[in-house]
């Protein structure tokens, strides 16, 4: 994929940023599941990928082999996904309540490999695939292809990034999980629930990640193991944005996926996976706090 | 109102109360006083729930909290004020406060506005803050921001952990008069304090622990002419 000899044509650039900001915005949805849950718990979800994989493998198997029509097989996969979060809250993360975040975290590394592994078993080694949502005739867009799928995408990053602004900033219950966040005891203190407060942050960010799946299946091939690469990719656009901010999320994945989509076009696509690395390292080293972050990560 | 009954509790092998009995009558200030490690905060959050006994009874209104959550106790009424000024500081002060009602599920939004406007009588500083993120208000304003907190639940019992912890004199006296203006209007009150002179000032009837026991209990006044406690509690020259 590589630009050949003469330079880049405007379509050309413009065919990648496209495509950037598509993929950009999945990562934004993982990025925000990350941030729902580390908002609450201050746990770092490592299986926050996984929930993708299922998305996308259910609504796959839902409607290509179950026959069930496309909405019905997209909320139920989001429901479904909802539910393991659920679970693995309830299983895992409820039962060790009082250790500490950090084995806490380590605990989402074993539910991944539990996830993954269960995904092998389930649906085998295969790929599965998807029509898009709105069929796949591409749109012609000053010179560059436009697949209607990612109007989807992107369309869906923006209501859910709107909601989930609202949702913290409006709600009471948006803003007693920030109180959580902030300080579990004085949340206790005022009457909240804190354990259904941690429940519900996992049920919210598993069905945001089954929703970037479902969205996803149209445009790549999804396969069992697909979970851990989403983790790395929604965690570095997590950090990038500055952890535990919402609108960090969205900025820092759509940064993520544009800085992947040129590299692509102007080194080679053989870097796309390295260049998500190099920019968490280099966050890290440079700006530890992110592009928004917050207070939260300074310590 | 409420009655302690023979609480006991142990972190590990450490025993932290031993068959502490304390009650609290409507509208009175009692104040449990002590030096440090005596219990004093065991004590209170076994009353909030936070910590579970290993025997013994925490009943309120007839009715057996012991076992409830954190929650399940501010629901049935009791609110508490904990130890170090916890406010959520990312989050305004109107934010805070609001936070406060949050089990009020009944109450309207006219009602919570009119109690807000109570507090923000009591606290003046806090309604010109109440747009500033409570983490960059001084000590004393969050002190305030905390009771207020606290008060917005429309407690009948506010638990206070060492409300004077950490703050400069003249602030202690602003709270304390805050505290005495609050029970004259009707709300009962558990302070536990390790400022003494404060406690006592305060209090109708007073619990000294020490080493987790109940060592001496009474009306303050009586406790206060006690030898015992001007010599080690007061300071000699009172």
């Amino acid at each position: 994929m590589g630009i050949g000899e003469g330079e880049m044509t405007r379509s050309q650039i413009l065919q990648f940023v496209i495509s950037g900001i598509t993929q950009g915005s999945i990562y934004a949805m993982v990025a925000l599941g990350f941030t729902i849950i580390f908002r609450t718990t201050r746990i770092v979800n490592f299986a926050q990928g996984d929930f993708v994989m299922f998305g996308a493998m259910l609504v796959a198997t839902l409607h290509n082999l179950f026959h069930i029509s496309l909405l019905p097989s997209i909320l139920l996969s989001i429901l479904i996904v909802a539910m393991i979060g659920g679970a693995m809250e309830i299983t895992m993360i409820y039962p060790l309540k009082g250790v500490g975040i950090f084995p806490l975290v380590m605990i989402t590394l074993g539910a991944s490999i539990i996830f993954n592994s269960s995904s092998l078993l389930i649906w085998g080694v295969d790929p599965l695939h998807l029509k898009g949502f709105s069929g796949d005739n591409p749109i012609r867009f000053y010179g560059a292809t436009l697949m209607p799928q990612t109007l989807w995408i992107v369309g869906a990053i923006v209501c859910v990034a709107v909601a989930l602004f609202s949702f913290f900033r409006y709600t009471k219950i948006g803003q007693a999980m920030l109180a959580c966040s902030m300080n579990d005891e004085a949340a206790a203190s005022v009457g909240i629930n804190v354990r259904m407060m941690v429940l519900s942050s996992f049920i919210l960010s598993a069905a945001l990640g089954g929703l970037g799946g479902v969205l996803i299946v149209p445009i790549t091939m999804v396969m069992f193991d697909m979970g851990v690469l989403m983790t790395l990719k929604g965690f570095a656009a997590a950090i990038l944005g500055g952890l535990g901010s919402a609108p960090g999320a969205v900025v820092g994945g759509i940064v993520l996926g544009l800085a992947e989509s040129l590299s692509c076009g102007i080194v080679s696509s053989g870097y796309r996976d390295s260049i998500t690395l190099f920019v968490l390292i280099l966050v890290l080293l440079v700006r530890p706090s992110g592009i928004l972050g917050s207070r939260f990560i300074k310590r | 109102m409420l009655h302690v009954q023979n609480i006991s509790s142990q972190y590990g092998s450490i025993i932290a109360l031993k068959e502490v009995s304390i009650k609290v009558n409507e509208g009175e200030m009692v104040t449990v006083i002590g030096p440090n490690g005596a219990g004093k905060t065991t004590l209170l959050k076994t009353i909030s729930g936070f910590v579970r006994p290993s025997s013994g009874k925490v009943i309120f209104f007839d009715n057996e909290i012991t076992h409830l959550e954190p929650h399940g106790v501010v629901r049935a009424g009791i609110s508490q004020v904990l130890q170090g000024r916890q406010v959520f500081e990312d989050l305004t002060v109107l934010q805070n406060l609001t936070l406060g009602a949050y089990l009020r599920n009944k109450s309207s939004k006219s009602e919570i506005q009119a109690d807000l406007e109570i507090i923000f009588e009591l606290f003046p500083i806090l309604q010109e803050r109440r747009k500033q993120k409570a983490g960059t208000l001084s000590g004393g304003e969050q002190m305030m921001l905390v009771i207020g907190r606290a008060l917005m639940a429309k407690p009948k019992l506010l638990l206070l952990d060492e409300p004077s912890l950490g703050l400069a004199p003249l602030v202690v006296d602003r709270v304390a008069a805050t505290l005495e203006r609050l029970n004259k209007t009707g709300l009962t009150m558990l302070l536990v304090e390790q400022n003494a002179e404060v406690a006592l000032t305060l209090a109708n009837r007073c619990y000294i622990m020490e080493l987790g026991r109940i060592a001496l209990e009474g009306e303050t006044e009586e406790i206060r002419s006690t030898e015992r406690v001007v010599e080690l509690y007061l300071g000699k020259e009172v």
